[in-house]
């Protein structure tokens, strides 16, 4: 069975499905706490179970999803001033000490270099585990490629996201001290790629 | 005369307004657009943002000074109205998105062709239903068209773990699917 045969009947159900009323509907708050990613998972579980089998319900988490991602201050140009320069900064000398001290070979870019200018967070000595890889989009980039490694270069992972935030596993261990380096790219309408930067950061005191 | 010089204070006002919300419009229709809603509704958000900046400040310096946590809690609350407004009306259809699919049963299909895809409906419906919950969420959202990015950024899940739950999902899926004789055919997911 393939993929889009399943998808296409899947898109009759859902429409056939469509509920008269909405009194089985989750209440708006609900959907909010998924987009939010609030709350008990299982609750979160549970409504997403019923959006996605909902031809009304699905709708209305887009428009919330839509809300959440442009008001977000990491979806474009909001940043503030001061927080940009200081991630550019950290960034850019974080990624400077990296690549002169490091025995790996340095990664090559579309353009030849390794820029740090959109990244946000963690950079530089970070008191507690990052929670997050945070960045700053790019222009018609449709996803982005986000790796960390380890300061000999081992891949601790690799992953694709359309957001401009990647959370990290609450149970990974950060050795205490230790270098780590984190890179993003973006992936542009089109299929060509630009590197949205390369950041350090350790976790304790340095 | 105090006329001009009101509505040069209005012109200032609508232009602080306007700086503010020109990034945020710009964004819902890069983003509205990805996510498949109506050009419609992302209008209704924006005009939504926009008049409740403009009743809660209504002062330049005000809007010009609007912190990315407000915007953010004025759009999400903005969505939430829109929301409850459509649903009070009887869910009239103010609020929807472009589907890839469902691929509309064409006239030239013969007969045993919709029985066939009216066969795959049901046992499809019954099979998604039948999957444990942790599970069937993830292949709801496959289903509907969400790549695996996706549903991780929903979730707050790592990309190991979003695939491991939807590729143990679409397993269970394709089992059920077979015993209720939906064998597999074609390519894999």
């Amino acid at each position: 069975m393939k993929d889009e045969q399943l998808r296409e009947a899947y898109a009759r159900i859902v429409e056939e499905r469509a509920p008269t009323d909405r009194a089985s509907c989750p209440a708006p708050e609900a959907l909010v706490a998924l987009v939010e990613r609030d709350g008990p998972e299982a609750e979160r579980l549970r409504t997403l179970d019923h959006v996605m089998a909902c031809a009304s319900c699905r709708p209305e988490l887009e428009l919330l999803r839509t809300a959440e991602k442009a008001a977000s201050p990491t979806s474009g140009p909001a940043v503030p001033r001061y927080a940009m320069a200081a991630g550019i900064a950290l960034a850019l000398i974080g990624g400077t000490l990296w690549f002169l001290v490091s025995p790996g070979a340095a990664p090559v870019y579309r353009d030849g270099a390794s820029d740090a200018s959109e990244l946000v967070e963690p950079l530089g000595a970070v008191a507690s585990p990052p929670s997050r890889l945070l960045w700053r989009s790019v222009e018609d980039a449709v996803r982005y490629e986000v790796e960390l490694l380890e300061s000999d270069g081992t891949l601790l992972f690799r992953s694709t996201t359309t957001d401009t935030v990647l959370d990290v596993a609450s149970g990974h261990e950060w050795a205490e001290s230790a270098e780590y380096r984190w890179r993003v790219e973006a992936v542009l309408l089109g299929g060509a790629t630009e590197s949205v930067g390369v950041g350090t950061f350790s976790v304790g005191e340095p | 005369m105090t006329l001009p010089q009101s509505e040069s204070k209005l012109d200032r006002v609508s232009e602080a307004l306007e700086a503010k919300l020109e990034r945020f419009e710009a964004m819902v229709a890069k983003i509205g657009s990805r996510h498949g809603l109506q050009p419609v509704d992302r209008d209704l958000l924006v005009q939504e943002v926009r008049i409740r900046l403009w009743r809660s400040l209504r002062e330049r310096e005000k809007i010009a000074g609007v912190s990315a946590s407000y915007m953010y809690r004025t759009a999400m609350s903005a969505a939430v109205d829109l929301i409850r407004r459509r649903r009070a009306k009887g869910g009239d259809a103010t609020i929807s998105v472009d589907e890839s699919g469902p691929v509309p049963a064409g006239r030239r299909d013969a007969a045993d062709e919709g029985v066939q895809r009216a066969e795959l409906e049901r046992a499809l419906g019954d099979a998604v239903d039948e999957l444990i919950e942790s599970r069937r969420a993830v292949v709801r959202m496959h289903l509907a068209g969400y790549d695996r990015s996706e549903i991780a950024s929903l979730l707050g899940w790592s990309e190991a773990k979003t695939r491991n739950l939807l590729y143990r999902g679409l397993d269970d899926l394709r089992a059920e699917l077979t015993r209720r004789g939906m064998g597999p055919e074609g390519e894999e997911t």
